[in-house]
């Protein structure tokens, strides 16, 4: 029994002196980072000055486009109610910034007339149906939604990619976007004539 | 205990009779080292030389940047000025303007140079830290500036101007004063 008594006391009083150790390197590790502020420092508080500059830069506006007809059979005639694509379907047309403004792109049909009676004509269809005299234009964007079309109609709308519905943009110079087209001819129509339609595209700053 | 209790008193009772060395005072020396503590303030943080057209020098008032050092530093300071290269603020990674190494201009590269007030020529800034005061400046100082700016030659000329690829634009750059104890 004694052993044992003297034993539990020794166990205490290791515990005791482990304690208090650990008391002691938390008092010394307190004074330390106490300390540490006054410690000699070299360069403190803001050893940098900064200003930013900026500067503006003057805009002007310009677009450019490389192609400026399409003979939609070449010499041959077109069909009744036939989808014709531009020999390029994605990069028919390139598009040039050749100002420097960022610029969004808009483009408008317009109704296809005889040549010689620029009163007879196939009217350019709102909804993407042919029908008797009537006709319907589409643009394709190079790198949009593959065979993905978007109507041209006669009001003027801003050219959208299909992909996200954002519209496009030609941000500086020199930036370039490309484009084909798709036709669908009437379903009925005088044949022999030629008809001409003109197709506007135009930039407005973005 | 009881050993420990009897050495503590003997040596109690012996200290009256340690040898004296004859003293009546002592000296004890106090070793302090005083921080090397600074700050530095560049002011306006922000300036722009307003619409710029190419290859043209746009200046500002020698006055218009006052760089102060804070009264209560405690070391006297070296500056170094360095620039950068210049971004479109909006696209930075699509256009932008390398500031010149040589002081000359050209396409896609601009100069940017300072002056003290009081100085006699411009000193080109660089990517490299130059030199800013001659001197050392210490706590309370302050020096006065002002900026020159020559404009990249331009990207592309649209009847018979010339312009830059990106217009109305805010094209940004940054200007940094650096101080080191003396």
């Amino acid at each position: 029994m004694p052993t044992i008594k003297k034993f539990c006391k020794e166990v205490l009083r290791k515990l005791t002196m482990q304690q208090m150790k650990i008391r002691v390197i938390t008092i010394l590790l307190a004074i330390i980072l106490a300390g540490i502020p006054y410690l000699p420092v070299v360069a403190e508080g803001n050893s940098n000055g900064e200003t930013t500059i900026t500067m503006n830069t003057e805009s002007v506006m310009g677009i450019s486009l490389d192609q400026v007809e399409w003979r939609v059979e070449g010499e041959e005639d077109v069909s009744l109610n036939t989808t014709y694509k531009t020999d390029l379907p994605a990069s028919w047309c390139t598009i040039t910034n050749v100002g420097n403004t960022n610029v969004t792109m808009f483009i408008k049909g317009d109704d296809a007339k005889w040549v010689s009676d620029p009163s007879k004509k196939w009217t350019l269809g709102s909804t993407g149906d042919n029908g008797k005299n009537v006709y319907a234009l589409w643009y394709h964007i190079k790198g949009d939604t593959a065979d993905s079309y978007t109507l041209v109609t006669k009001d003027l709308a801003s050219m959208k990619w299909m992909r996200d519905g954002e519209p496009l943009n030609l941000a500086k110079h020199d930036d370039t976007q490309q484009f084909g087209l798709k036709l669908l001819t009437p379903t009925q129509f005088i044949g022999g004539r030629t008809m001409e339609a003109n197709i506007t595209l135009s930039a407005v700053a973005a | 205990m009881g050993i420990m209790g009897i050495l503590l008193a003997g040596i109690l009772a012996l200290i009256p009779c340690l040898p004296a060395t004859a003293q009546d005072s002592g000296t004890i020396t106090l070793n302090m080292t005083g921080a090397m503590e600074f700050s530095i303030n560049l002011t306006p943080a922000n300036w722009s030389f307003g619409t710029v057209t190419p290859n043209t020098v746009n200046t500002t008032d020698l006055t218009q940047f006052n760089l102060t050092v804070d009264s209560t530093s405690t070391c006297a300071i070296n500056t170094y000025v360095t620039g950068e290269d210049a971004v479109w603020a909006d696209d930075p990674g699509a256009y932008n303007w390398t500031l010149s190494s040589n002081a000359q201009n050209d396409i896609k590269v601009y100069v940017l140079w300072f002056k003290p007030d009081g100085g006699e020529s411009y000193i080109p800034i660089t990517k490299g830290q130059t030199s800013f005061y001659s001197g050392t400046l210490g706590p309370g100082d302050s020096k006065q500036f002002g900026l020159k700016l020559l404009t990249p030659q331009p990207d592309f000329t649209k009847g018979g101007t010339g312009y830059f690829s990106v217009g109305s634009a805010i094209v940004q750059t940054h200007v940094t004063i650096s101080a080191v104890v003396a």
